[in-house]
């Protein structure tokens, strides 16, 4: 064990900063922290072992105790929660057979865990098991999930995945999205199928695994670009739908190709009667089909060239135009006019709090003298949001670029990039993008043959949202528990190690190149006079057309959820929009004329925050809302200040309360007053903008909290105050007992099914599948 | 460089690196805290210190907030004392643990029974007499005739039997009273009527405090009234045992005289300072006078009264509370001070406690069932080993606990912020004897904060997050001046050092 230790420390670094990174490893190799490790550990560091246990426990990626091989995380984020993640959570314990209080398996395979956001909204509801992503469960894919996860994790112990480059010149070339949401999708599964009839046919073709375009509602998909000619897309693929499309672009190259392919078709196209008309619902256009409306609206400023560009490419980078930004200004040698541009171009800082990105910069400028530091801030915490782990899966060089220029200006030499730690392909991205820069020169030592040295560290976060506070996040990368300090002093005066720090957003970062690359009015034409330039957001929720979408600020959030958005699921009345996640607020229909820049939604009671944006319908109850969000944040304080630690507990208690229909009327006023406490009074932005979904819905909602005080959940949403019941319709098809996870609807083939209400969860599983529409959702107190 | 500000009117000069609370605290203006520390860092965790900056229109905490040039702080308004509450509400509500044991609050007399079982068990027999006397003047008599709630409440009792609280005051009083002092100069002459068991407990009490008490009886012996209800020759030979000694004492017993309008105006008045009514409510009645059931004063200013001829009562230690209260009336009085009314005391309390809860308080005690003693009375160890078996329910901090000072007095009876659930009971058992109950922890983070600060980093550390933080002890190679300095900071009992 003292060698094991010994080997991790001289990887990781053998001093006290480094401890976050050396239980991560510890973490990621024994899939917990074995206690004789940390004992060693407490040795080398010459630390207590209760110093590294207090640190551990701090986070949650850590585990004390050992777990099985397999860690399956289940999202039950914002857009998880509202399409069932519950019923995915129970169902897996019933399928691995775990116990009520335990979360591992009898054969120490896999242990499961609720993990706050995934990242992939629109794919909800989405697990994790290691590293591999599955989106859009039901109960019954359960088992061929695990089953196909097993089977790959054979493969993968065999077979490396073969690279997407050939030699030979391409007659066309095949774009594919392998982030994380893409591949949750299913994304791998198609471009392994395009590598294997790519192999077993000859075409000549590449494919060439680009950044996301961000549409999400039509993932995984591709884009085959032939010589001559535009561009095809073909969504929602799955991986046996790749031969067609391959076939009708490509000829196969070799005699047997060409005649067995020549043979299936005749035998489909006589025999089995299958036209190759897959292509009507597969292909689509995001320029000109009627999709284009979710392109449309949008202005790709930090997307630039999405869906185009390999992320790890640095020479497709180079030709389009990157790292000219750091050149320029670098050549200028004249940091103070680069500055005078960034605050003139009035950026505020995406990370949600808006201050001024400029005036920040300044404040670092001036401290001269002094060893300073930089930190890229990518801990996106908060459930919903997954722009910054976008941005840096398909952008990474974008961001470095813009980290480049900072330190450049602000004369830093060291820069770190936090990411949490569930960001994997984002964490591996960003390091391979920082080794490739160091080949090139473009980081390290003498940058470009100048005296401009910087050195990057990608720093993993270990699974904690108040991270995402820059004195919580500083701490954080000192080793420490990420417990915010009072400001001031901010950071830009006494940061990491006391020394002046810079925090900025991933996302502000990758505005910081295309800035310097053109002129002010190019920047400042976008957005409103106090919310210059363009926003991110993670458009989720009940809309038809959800993904990664880039706006100019002042839009209307109509246009977002009608333009972009498309509307609607199912055609449903759209009820309120909830923007800015956990910290912010839900604004009604009526309000959707707000247009989204930080002022605006400010007055009415909501945040920018980092960018999190959910549509919900009349099914969606705002109750069941508040308490959804503030049950994560009260998950998520890190205990420090009383308001944040008891009073968001005793907020959640209430709206517990009215969930189960026992608050009173007077309750609502109780919540009230200790929501605006707490926002008053807790210590930093987690704790201050905890209540704002709560406020937000008791000023926009009142009727929902009062129709909860006489038990009646108008949306049919809060458990407690409904039950289901199966109607004359029912055609006993027994799909409703199928897909049930608790087994409360009995087997009962061309009979009318009946739910057995003492086993319901009221997960909703059965009303969804029901092909006749017989399952109703009934108050607790109709007959 | 120095700023001026204003604290409620004041102005006061200081260096521009300080806090408000320090501003304060020049001028003399209190400011309550819990988690400051003149040698540490502001951490801004309990939100107690709030005050308003009249400036800014914000309420802000004192101990965190730099003062600048100018500032108006207000720390009295109506507003702060509302916010003050609420954050201590807040505190309380997550506060889970007893200030008082349950055989403590349910004693008439309020008799701290845990600590003086304490003393007892740990050989400082006088100590344990002292605090019983304190409270019940006669212990013997008072808790031979109690109905014994004590025992009843007695935690213990759910786990085999109570424990033998009666057994142990017997134990500590059979052929035993304290002597009265001996003044030289007496503060006062007072004269207590009727030698029943209030009367005696005030006539002791009195004479506690250095007054010269006559006792006047209309019967022709003391307890007049157990005499004849009771047949218990011991608890008559302790009677007599207690007479001898108060005589001894200075206390004059004058049997068989009567009080009535002309002799009280007449005589007593006169030759007395104070006389107090220990007798039914008739003889009080028929002089006209009535008493007032706080203050036990009558119409008459030297006048008071005490037991049944303020409240019917037939329990004997809500005797002896009475006699205490009547005494420290008079005393008040006669020195001519006001006596200070204390706001009732805020009690923290578990109720009833879960299972594994009391198993926790259980495995900390004595186990054996309890004692049968060989005799009537416990020999030393038997008595010793009866208390063992005491889980000592009550708070180590409970008069000097800085948030039960604080929700004494910004706390109303009605908590705006109850938990839906309290808090569990848990002790942890760390080296060095240091003990943690972490539903008393307010996660103020100065034993934290101070074993960092005396150069121990990690000695007392923060674990897991939240509302699910604790706190947990290294003791490894911790030298004890750090652990008293970390543990005698507390505010609240949550750490504190084994009692046993």
């Amino acid at each position: 064990m003292m060698d094991y230790v010994q080997r991790v420390l001289s990887e990781e670094g053998g001093s006290r900063e480094h401890l976050l990174p050396i239980l991560l490893r510890l973490q990621k190799e024994n899939n917990y922290l074995p206690e004789e490790a940390l004992k060693q550990l407490a040795k080398a560091l010459d630390i207590r072992l209760s110093e590294i246990i207090g640190v551990a426990s701090f986070y949650t990626q850590f585990r004390l105790k050992p777990a099985g091989r397999h860690r399956v995380k289940i999202c039950v984020g914002t857009a998880c929660h509202v399409k069932g993640a519950e019923s995915i959570y129970h169902a897996i314990k019933k399928y691995l057979r775990i116990p009520d209080e335990e979360d591992t398996d009898a054969d120490k395979l896999f242990t499961i865990e609720k993990a706050a956001c995934l990242g992939c909204c629109m794919l909800a509801p989405v697990i994790q098991i290691d590293s591999s992503i599955y989106g859009f469960l039901n109960t019954q894919k359960i088992k061929p999930v695990f089953r196909e996860f097993l089977q790959q994790d054979k493969k993968r112990t065999r077979r490396n995945l073969p690279t997407g480059t050939q030699e030979r010149v391409p007659e066309g070339i095949i774009r594919i999205c392998l982030c994380s949401s893409c591949q949750a999708a299913g994304s791998m599964d198609v471009y392994r199928a395009l590598l294997d009839e790519i192999g077993m046919n000859g075409y000549e073709a590449a494919v060439k695994v680009v950044g996301c375009r961000g549409v999400s509602f039509k993932a995984p998909f591709i884009e085959i670009v032939t010589s001559g000619e535009s561009s095809f897309f073909y969504g929602n693929l799955e991986s046996h739908d790749v031969r067609k499309i391959l076939e009708s672009h490509f000829k196969p190259n070799g005699l047997p190709a060409k005649l067995f392919n020549g043979f299936t078709a005749l035998v489909e196209k006589n025999i089995l009667g299958q036209e190759a008309d897959i292509f009507k619902h597969l292909s689509f256009n995001p320029e000109t089909g009627p999709e284009s409306g979710f392109s449309g609206s949008q202005t790709h400023v930090v997307l630039e060239g999405s869906g185009r560009l390999d992320p790890l490419d640095l020479d497709a980078y180079r030709k389009a135009g990157g790292f000219s930004a750091l050149r320029t200004t670098m050549e200028s040698g004249d940091p103070e006019r680069f500055l005078q541009k960034l605050v003139k171009s009035g950026l505020r800082g995406r990370g949600g709090a808006g201050f001024p990105t400029g005036e920040k910069w300044r404040l670092l400028a001036v401290s001269d003298g002094r060893e300073k530091y930089f930190i890229c801030n990518g801990d996106e915490g908060d459930p919903g949001a997954f722009m910054d782990r976008m941005i840096i899966e398909s952008f990474p060089f974008r961001v470095l670029e813009g980290i480049l220029i900072a330190c450049y200006v602000l004369k830093i030499a060291k820069a770190f990039i936090y990411i949490r730690a569930e960001y994997e392909q984002a964490v591996q991205k960003m390091k391979q993008a920082i080794s490739l820069l160091e080949q090139n020169n473009l980081a390290g030592r003498k940058i470009m043959g100048s005296g401009f040295s910087l050195s990057l560290i990608v720093i993993e976060g270990a699974g904690a949202f108040v991270c995402g506070e820059e004195t919580a996040l500083i701490k954080s990368i000192e080793g420490r528990r990420g417990m915010p300090e009072i400001r001031p002093p901010y950071p830009s005066e006494s940061g990491l190690w006391g020394k002046p720090t810079l925090v900025n957003n991933v996302e502000t970062m990758a505005l910081i190149p295309w800035i310097v690359n053109h002129d002010i009015d190019d920047f400042t034409r976008m957005g409103t006079e106090k919310s210059r330039g363009t926003k991110t957001f993670a458009l989720a929720g009940k809309i038809k057309r959800g993904g990664l979408i880039e706006v100019p600020m002042g839009i209307t959030l109509r246009q977002i959820v009608e333009e972009i958005g498309g509307g609607i699921q199912e055609d449903k009345k759209i009820k309120a929009v909830q923007i800015g996640g956990p910290s912010g607020g839900c604004l009604p229909a009526n309000l959707l004329d707000t247009p989204v820049d930080f002022d605006s939604l400010e007055i009415h009671g909501a945040v920018m925050g980092s960018g999190g944006l959910i549509v919900l319908d009349e099914s969606d109850c705002m109750v069941d809302l508040a308490r959804y969000f503030l049950s994560f944040t009260q998950q998520e304080s890190c205990g420090k200040c009383l308001y944040c630690r008891t009073g968001t507990k005793r907020m959640l208690e209430l709206l517990e309360d009215f969930c189960r229909g026992e608050a009173e009327q007077e309750d609502m006023e109780t919540l009230r007053r200790l929501a605006v406490s707490v926002q008053e009074r807790s210590l930093c932005g987690l704790g201050r903008t905890a209540p704002n979904p709560v406020l937000s819905t008791l000023r926009y909602f009142p009727e929902e909290y009062e129709a909860h005080t006489r038990g009646i959940c108008p949306a049919g949403k809060c458990r407690d105050l409904i039950y289901y019941d199966i109607d004359d319709n029912c055609i006993g098809c027994t799909r409703c007992s199928q897909f049930c996870p608790v087994e409360a609807i009995p087997f009962n083939p061309y009979k009318k099914h009946v739910i057995n209400r003492e086993k319901c969860i009221r997960c909703d599983t059965c009303r969804r599948v029901c092909p006749s529409d017989a399952v109703r959702i009934r108050g607790k107190n109709d007959g | 460089m120095m700023v001026e500000l204003t604290i409620d009117g004041r102005r006061i000069t200081i260096e521009k690196t300080a806090t408000i609370l320090d501003a304060a605290g020049k001028a003399g203006i209190p400011i309550p805290t819990l988690c400051a520390h003149k040698d540490l860092k502001p951490y801004g965790a309990c939100m107690v210190c709030l005050v308003k900056n009249d400036t800014s229109g914000h309420l802000v905490p004192a101990c965190s907030t730099k003062v600048t040039q100018g500032m108006i702080i207000s720390t009295g308004t109506e507003e702060v004392r509302q916010a003050r509450s609420e954050s201590i509400a807040l505190l309380v509500s997550e506060h889970a643990g007893d200030c008082r044991a349950p055989c403590e609050l349910s004693c008439p007399a309020g008799l701290p029974i845990p600590r003086f079982l304490r003393c007892l068990g740990q050989g400082k027999t006088e100590q344990a007499r002292i605090i019983c006397e304190n409270f019940l003047a006669f212990p013997l008599i008072i808790c031979t005739l109690c109905p014994k709630p004590c025992e009843r409440a007695c935690r213990r009792g759910r786990k085999d039997s109570h424990v033998q609280i009666t057994r142990l005051i017997q134990y500590l009083f059979t052929d035993y009273l304290h002597p009265l002092p001996h003044p030289h100069e007496y503060n006062g002459k007072v004269a207590v009527i009727g030698a029943g068991l209030s009367g005696l407990c005030a006539s002791y009490f009195l004479a506690n405090s250095g007054y010269r008490v006559t006792i006047i009886e209309k019967e022709k012996l003391a307890l007049p009234s157990l005499d004849q209800t009771l047949n218990n020759p011991a608890l008559n030979q302790h009677t007599a045992f207690i007479i001898k000694i108060l005589t001894e004492s200075g206390i004059e017993f004058r049997f068989e005289s009567e009080i009535n309008k002309e002799n009280l105006e007449g005589d007593l008045l006169k030759a007395f300072d104070a006389v107090v009514f220990c007798t039914g409510k008739g003889s009080l009645v028929s002089l006209g006078l009535s008493a007032d059931r706080n203050t036990y004063r009558t119409e008459h200013e030297d006048i008071f009264a005490c037991g049944n001829a303020v409240e019917k009562t037939r329990h004997p230690a809500r005797m002896a509370l009475m006699s205490r209260e009547v005494s420290a009336s008079v005393d008040a009085w006669l020195k001519k001070f006001t006596a200070v009314v204390k706001p009732r005391q805020f009690i923290s309390r578990l109720h009833r406690l879960y299972e594994y809860e009391l198993n926790i308080q259980w495995k900390d005690a004595d186990p054996a069932g309890p004692v049968p003693g060989t005799g009537d009375l416990f020999t030393v160890k038997e008595a010793i080993q009866e208390q063992g078996r005491c889980l000592n329910c009550d708070c180590c901090r409970a008069d000097t606990c800085r948030l039960r000072y604080l929700a004494t007095h910004y706390l109303s009876a009605e908590r705006p912020f109850k938990a839906k659930e309290r808090n569990t009971f848990e002790r942890y058992h760390y080296p060095h004897g240091v003990c943690y109950e972490p539903g008393k922890c307010i996660l103020c983070g100065l034993c934290v904060r101070l074993s960092a600060h005396l150069g121990f980093p990690g000695a007392f550390v923060f674990l897991n997050r939240g509302y699910d933080t604790i706190i947990s002890v290294d003791g490894d190679a911790l030298p004890e001046s750090v652990i008293s300095i970390c543990v005698g900071n507390c505010p609240t009992g949550a750490l504190y050092l084994d009692r046993s």
